[in-house]
C-alpha cells in the first residue's frame, strides 16, 4: 500500500492544535487533542455584499468582485451607473443617453456600454465609453438591441444577440468593436438574448439565455474573434442567467436566472461553475434572483447584483469566493 | 426536530451573512425579508444576532404570501408593455 510519505515526501505530523487553514493546504496531520486526522479543503460559498443604494433590475455589470460597475437599470430611469469597491456602492457618472438593456465590456475604470432601450421605449444604437467617472459618446452599433450579450474590453468588445425590438424574438447577430467602430461579424448558431458572457474578443463565450419568452437555452457558445462554436457544456436548467461578464472562456460562473413560461416568475438561486469544458453545480446563492446583474474575474470570483427575488426588486448583492477550511478526514 | 428555523430580518448589506455562515448552516432569503435558517446552534445565534424575529413556518409563509400578493397586485396594475418584460410573480412555498 502506498504511504503518505511516499506520496508527499513527508510524514504525517502530530500536533495538538490545527495550523491555520491557509498554511495547511495539501497537508494531512494528526490532531492529538481530538484524536483525528485533519486536512484542508477548498470550499466555496456566497456571502452578502454591500447593498445597492437603490434597486437596479435589468442592470448589466462588468469588472470584478472588488471593482465592479453596474450600468443602467429598468428603475430608476436615469441611466444610472454604480461602482462597487468590494464593500459599498457609490454613484458614478450617469450615461449620456439614459437607457438600459445594453451590453457591457471592460473594467470599472475603462468600460464600454452599447445599445439598449431608452425609458420612452425607443431603441438606440448608442455606444458610450467610461473612464471611471464619466461617459463619452462613441460610434454607434450597426443594429439596435435589447438584453444583448457583451464581453471583452473597452477597446476590443463583442456584441452578441439580443432582441432587436424589445420583448419578443431574439436574433443571432454579432458585432465586433475595435476601439473606434463596430463591424458586423459572423452570426451565432442560434438566436438568443439575456445570456451570460465571459472572456475576451478573441476567446469569449456566452451561456444560457432565451430565444423568446418561452424557449430557453442551456448551451454554451464560444467565440474566437471571427466565428462561433457550440461546445458541449450545458447549464441546468435551461434559463436566462446574470447579465454581465463573469470570468473567461476557461473559468466562468452562471448564477441565478429565470425560465418563466409566460405566466410565472421562476427565479433561481442556482450557481454553476465552468472549467472550460463542463459546467458543474456550485454552492447556491441565499437569494433567488432574476433580471440581475453579475460580474467577476473567474469561477472563484463572482458578484451577483440586485434583480428580482421572485416577488420584488431587491438591493441585496452577494459575493462568491473560494476559501480554505480545516476538515476532519473521514474513512466512511 | 424541525430542519429549519424561520424568521424575519433586514439584510444590512456587507457581511450580513458571511462565507463562514454559509458553511455553518443552511440559509435562504425570501420575499418579505423572510429567512430560512438551518436549525443548529450557529444558525439560531445568527438569527438572534441579526435582530431577527423568529416565526413559525406558517407565520413566515404568511409574510411571504403577503409580499407575493403585493407584487402580483403591482404587476396586475402595470402597463401591457411592462407585463411583457417581467412575468407575473408566482407563489413561493417555503422549504
Amino acid at each position: 500500500m502506498t504511504t503518505y510519505k511516499e506520496v508527499s515526501g513527508k510524514y504525517v505530523r502530530s500536533v495538538s492544535s490545527d495550523p491555520p487553514a491557509a498554511l495547511g493546504e495539501g497537508e494531512i496531520w494528526y490532531n492529538t487533542s481530538s484524536n483525528t486526522f485533519k486536512t484542508v479543503g477548498q470550499v466555496s460559498a456566497w456571502s452578502s455584499g454591500g447593498a445597492l443604494p437603490a434597486t437596479a433590475p435589468e442592470t448589466v455589470c462588468t469588472g470584478q468582485q472588488t471593482a465592479a460597475l453596474s450600468i443602467g437599470a429598468e428603475v430608476p430611469s436615469s441611466g444610472i451607473t454604480q461602482e462597487y469597491n468590494g464593500s459599498s456602492w457609490t454613484t458614478g457618472g450617469p450615461l449620456s443617453s439614459a437607457r438600459y438593456g445594453g451590453g457591457a465590456s471592460g473594467t470599472q475604470t475603462s468600460a464600454l456600454y452599447f445599445t439598449g432601450t431608452t425609458y420612452s421605449g425607443s431603441f438606440t444604437t448608442a455606444t458610450e465609453s467610461y473612464n471611471g467617472s464619466s461617459w463619452t459618446n462613441a460610434n454607434a452599433v450597426n443594429n439596435q438591441g435589447f438584453m444583448v450579450g457583451g464581453f471583452g474590453t473597452q477597446g476590443a468588445a463583442v456584441l452578441a444577440g439580443g432582441r432587436p425590438g424589445g420583448p419578443g424574438t431574439a436574433n443571432n447577430r454579432t458585432e465586433d468593436w475595435d476601439g473606434s467602430n463596430w463591424t458586423n461579424g459572423n452570426t451565432m448558431p442560434n438566436a438568443r438574448s439575456n445570456s451570460g458572457t465571459a472572456g475576451t474578443q478573441t476567446a469569449g463565450m456566452i451561456v444560457g439565455g432565451s430565444a423568446d419568452s418561452y424557449n430557453y437555452y442551456a448551451s454554451t457558445l464560444e467565440y474566437n474573434g471571427s466565428s462561433w462554436t457550440s461546445v458541449p457544456g450545458t447549464i441546468s436548467p435551461a434559463r436566462r442567467v446574470q447579465r454581465g461578464q463573469v470570468g473567461s472562456q476557461t473559468s466562468a460562473l452562471a448564477f441565478g436566472g429565470y425560465s418563466g413560461s409566460g405566466g410565472g416568475a421562476n427565479a433561481y438561486n442556482l450557481n454553476e461553475s465552468y472549467d472550460g469544458t463542463s459546467w458543474t453545480t456550485a454552492p447556491t446563492m441565499a437569494n433567488k434572483r432574476s433580471s440581475h446583474g453579475g460580474t467577476g474575474a473567474s469561477n472563484a470570483d463572482g458578484l451577483a447584483v440586485g434583480g428580482y427575488n421572485g416577488g420584488s426588486q431587491i438591493t441585496a448583492t452577494e459575493e462568491f469566493t473560494i476559501g480554505f477550511t480545516v476538515q476532519t478526514v473521514s474513512t466512511s | 426536530m424541525s430542519l429549519f428555523i424561520y424568521g424575519t430580518a433586514t439584510n444590512t448589506g456587507k457581511d450580513f451573512f458571511t462565507y463562514q455562515d454559509r458553511l455553518d448552516f443552511y440559509l435562504s432569503a425570501h420575499p418579505g425579508n423572510v429567512w430560512v435558517v438551518g436549525n443548529n446552534e450557529k444558525g439560531a445565534v445568527w438569527l438572534a444576532n441579526k435582530n431577527g424575529i423568529t416565526k413559525t413556518k406558517s407565520e413566515a409563509q404568511a409574510v411571504v404570501d403577503a409580499a407575493i400578493t403585493a407584487a402580483q397586485e403591482a404587476w396586475d396594475a402595470s402597463t401591457d408593455e411592462e407585463k411583457l418584460r417581467i412575468d407575473r410573480p408566482t407563489d413561493i412555498t417555503l422549504p
